[in-house]
């Protein structure tokens, strides 16, 4: 088996390494786990959401193998990283509803008719041909000019929505909400809401995102919604269900129907997570006979860090 | 070409480096482990009844030994409002082999951010351990907390969880369908509407009927109630009245008698509570509370608003809601049939009787 044995070493102290030895000491109330001596660095630099350790001045540093070892040398190999995950969501805010103009993939931008219930750090939700066939795309607001909102990067299907929407259902929704409101419904449309994720982990497995539900969509345990069974919630059709949108998502492509018995994984990478998303739409057609009522339901999303 | 005393001094530095090498390696961990990290609290969210105190457990399996006097950081993120505590009963348990608790807080490191604390014994490998401490997070929080572990010892054991605080992980999806609600009398085929039901002229010698159809239809998730009253008994005018048949006494040809001879509840259609499909049928009412009518079992008389504990009567219900398929349908709609029979004696003239249905949705 490869055993991989970790190695702090500071390539200053290459020199002195003939007379100084470089490994943890202990006594009886301390341990220190690694030194070197060094020109520099800083262990304590901070800012609002960053944390980071450096040192300077160092040679020889590196991976060495062989068939059965594995050796890193350099200060910072050795020094093992505090494990982090952090795990947000947020849902479409229809009172923020604002039609989009423009589209940019790669600028990254959208532009809105009025940007005024957005604030840089939301995150916004666009969607082109609102309704159960919509596209989305999703981002984190780093600047907005005027109308024109800039984000870090576009999450979902930002590839298919068009620099220039053609209709009169396209729309930004700033996605901090924590309710998706389908509001009434009619047998003629469908109607939808998404949720966005946001994980963030230095999990070097990476991580995965479950999603279940406290039951059917109901009025009532007697009363409840026909969940999907056929891939598509159909206008017309009495049906509910979700569709995962995003590179990361898992059962992209068809509408699935959700479980209050069972978790399904909607989202994972087997790596770190630098700000990974995707959507999950959520999908109501009505049938004439469908019960009338307020219905209810409430998701629990859970993420799982792989360290 | 460097002097012979250089190639020595080079050749010692060497050496040495290779010896610190080799002691580095077999001084330094040999294990370095993520360990799967999961977090358990007694409701699942802040325990508003202890202040927002939320004490919280972590579990986790050791991929290596623990030494004895070596340490343990907890870090929460974000921070919470106020310093970590032990929990009001402090538990842990690491080593099998342990009496009590195998691990200590150090009280003077505990911050609202991290908490700090050694073993107090060696912890095997692979031992599934859990350690409970007290995090006084905001009531009014509605936050994912990060808690994560990280051992300082010859084993590197490091992992975290989340701990979703007042819903922060959860979306409440919600929608609203308006409410509907129809009724038609139909002719007995449901191929038309109808309001009247003519019995023809009366024979001694024959029993007289005539049918229609109740076509309801609701959305309303409870179902609906229906109810029937006449305006009067089958009467000539006001000049002559039919008597009105017995409950649950048949028809005879030549026995005056008046009533609803038949109720056929729609077999179909009532949303079904275990499918969701319109599979099952009305019921017709009767029974406790209506003994001198009793519509599930026929014959029964028409109520009348003279008919005291008979007026304006359940007469056929569903407790879902009801979608009939497309007309005419036989098994979907209810069918009405009154009959009548008359003697020897009965008064000449034109019957009437208005019959009023209401319907009600339930929902």
């Amino acid at each position: 088996m490869r055993r991989r044995l970790i190695v702090a070493l500071s390539g200053v102290s290459l020199s002195l390494l003939n007379v100084l030895t470089v490994h943890a000491m202990t006594s009886t109330n301390f341990q220190i786990l690694w030194d070197s001596v060094n020109v520099g660095g800083e262990d304590t630099s901070t800012s609002t959401n960053f944390q980071l350790r450096d040192t300077i001045g160092e040679h020889g540093t590196g991976t060495s193998t062989s068939a059965s070892y594995s050796m890193s040398a350099g200060y910072r190999v050795g020094d093992t990283q505090d494990p982090f995950i952090t795990f947000s969501i947020g849902t479409q805010e229809n009172a923020t509803e604002a039609a989009f103009t423009a589209f940019s993939n790669a600028g990254k931008t959208v532009t809105v008719t009025s940007a005024a219930d957005y604030a840089v750090g939301d995150y916004v939700g666009v969607v082109e041909n609102k309704g159960l066939s919509q596209l989305i795309a999703i981002g984190k607001i780093t600047d907005i000019t005027g109308t024109v909102m800039t984000v870090d990067a576009w999450s979902g299907e930002p590839s298919s929505i068009s620099a220039i929407p053609g209709g009169s259902d396209d729309f930004a929704y700033r996605m901090n909400g924590s309710s998706a409101v389908l509001g009434l419904q009619t047998t003629s449309v469908g109607t939808t809401s998404f949720t966005r994720t946001n994980i963030v982990t230095n999990a070097e497995s990476g991580y995965t995102i479950k999603v279940q539900t406290d039951g059917d969509f109901r009025v009532s345990t007697s009363t409840f919604f026909i969940n999907v069974s056929d891939g598509a919630v159909t206008v017309g059709s009495e049906e509910y269900g979700g569709e995962v949108v995003g590179s990361l998502g898992l059962g992209t492509g068809s509408d699935f129907a959700f479980s209050s018995t069972g978790t399904r994984t909607v989202q994972e990478s087997s790596t770190y997570a630098s700000n990974d998303r995707i959507g999950l739409v959520y999908k109501l057609s009505v049938a004439p006979e469908t019960p009338s009522g307020n219905y209810q339901q409430v998701i629990t999303y859970t993420a799982t860090a792989n360290f | 070409m460097p002097p012979n005393y250089m190639k020595q001094g080079m050749t010692l530095r060497s050496a040495g480096l290779i010896a610190s090498l080799i002691l580095s390696l077999a001084q330094f961990p040999a294990v370095a482990g993520g360990v799967v990290v999961t977090l358990s609290d007694l409701t699942g969210t802040v325990d508003a009844g202890n202040g927002g105190n939320t004490e919280i457990t972590t579990s986790w399996t050791s991929s290596g030994i623990y030494a004895t006097n070596s340490a343990l950081t907890i870090t929460i993120s974000p921070a919470v409002q106020d310093t970590i505590l032990n929990c009001a009963t402090f538990d842990c348990k690491f080593n099998p082999a342990a009496v009590g608790c195998d691990f200590s807080f150090t009280t003077s490191t505990m911050t609202s951010s991290t908490a700090t604390g050694v073993f107090t014994q060696s912890v095997p490998t692979s031992t599934a351990g859990s350690l409970c401490a007290l995090y006084p997070i905001s009531a009014t929080s509605v936050t994912n907390y990060s808690i994560a572990i990280l051992t300082s010892t010859s084993t590197y054991d490091f992992g975290a969880a989340l701990y979703y605080v007042l819903g922060a992980n959860q979306v409440t999806i919600s929608a609203t369908v308006p409410a509907t609600l129809s009724f038609a009398i139909r002719n007995s085929a449901d191929t038309a509407n109808t309001n009247t039901c003519a019995l023809g002229v009366l024979s001694t010698t024959a029993i007289s009927s005539c049918s229609y159809r109740l076509r309801i239809a609701t959305n309303a998730s409870n179902g609906f109630n229906s109810t029937i009253l006449a305006d009067a008994d089958l009467n000539s005018s006001g000049n002559a009245t039919m008597t009105n048949i017995v409950n649950d006494v048949a028809f005879a040809a030549g026995t005056e008698a008046y009533g609803i001879s038949t109720l056929t509840a729609a077999t179909r259609g009532v949303r079904s509570t275990t499918s969701s499909l319109f599979v099952a049928g009305m019921v017709e009412t009767g029974g406790a509370g209506y003994t001198t009518t009793t519509f599930d079992t026929d014959s029964s008389p028409v109520p009348t608003s003279t008919a005291g504990a008979n007026d304006a009567i359940l007469f056929v219900y569903a407790t879902s809601a009801v979608n009939p398929a497309a007309a005419p349908s036989l098994t979907d709609t209810t069918l009405v049939t009154h009959s009548a029979a008359i003697n020897a004696g009965t008064e000449t003239g034109n019957y009437t009787q208005t019959v009023t249905y209401r319907v009600t949705g339930s929902f």
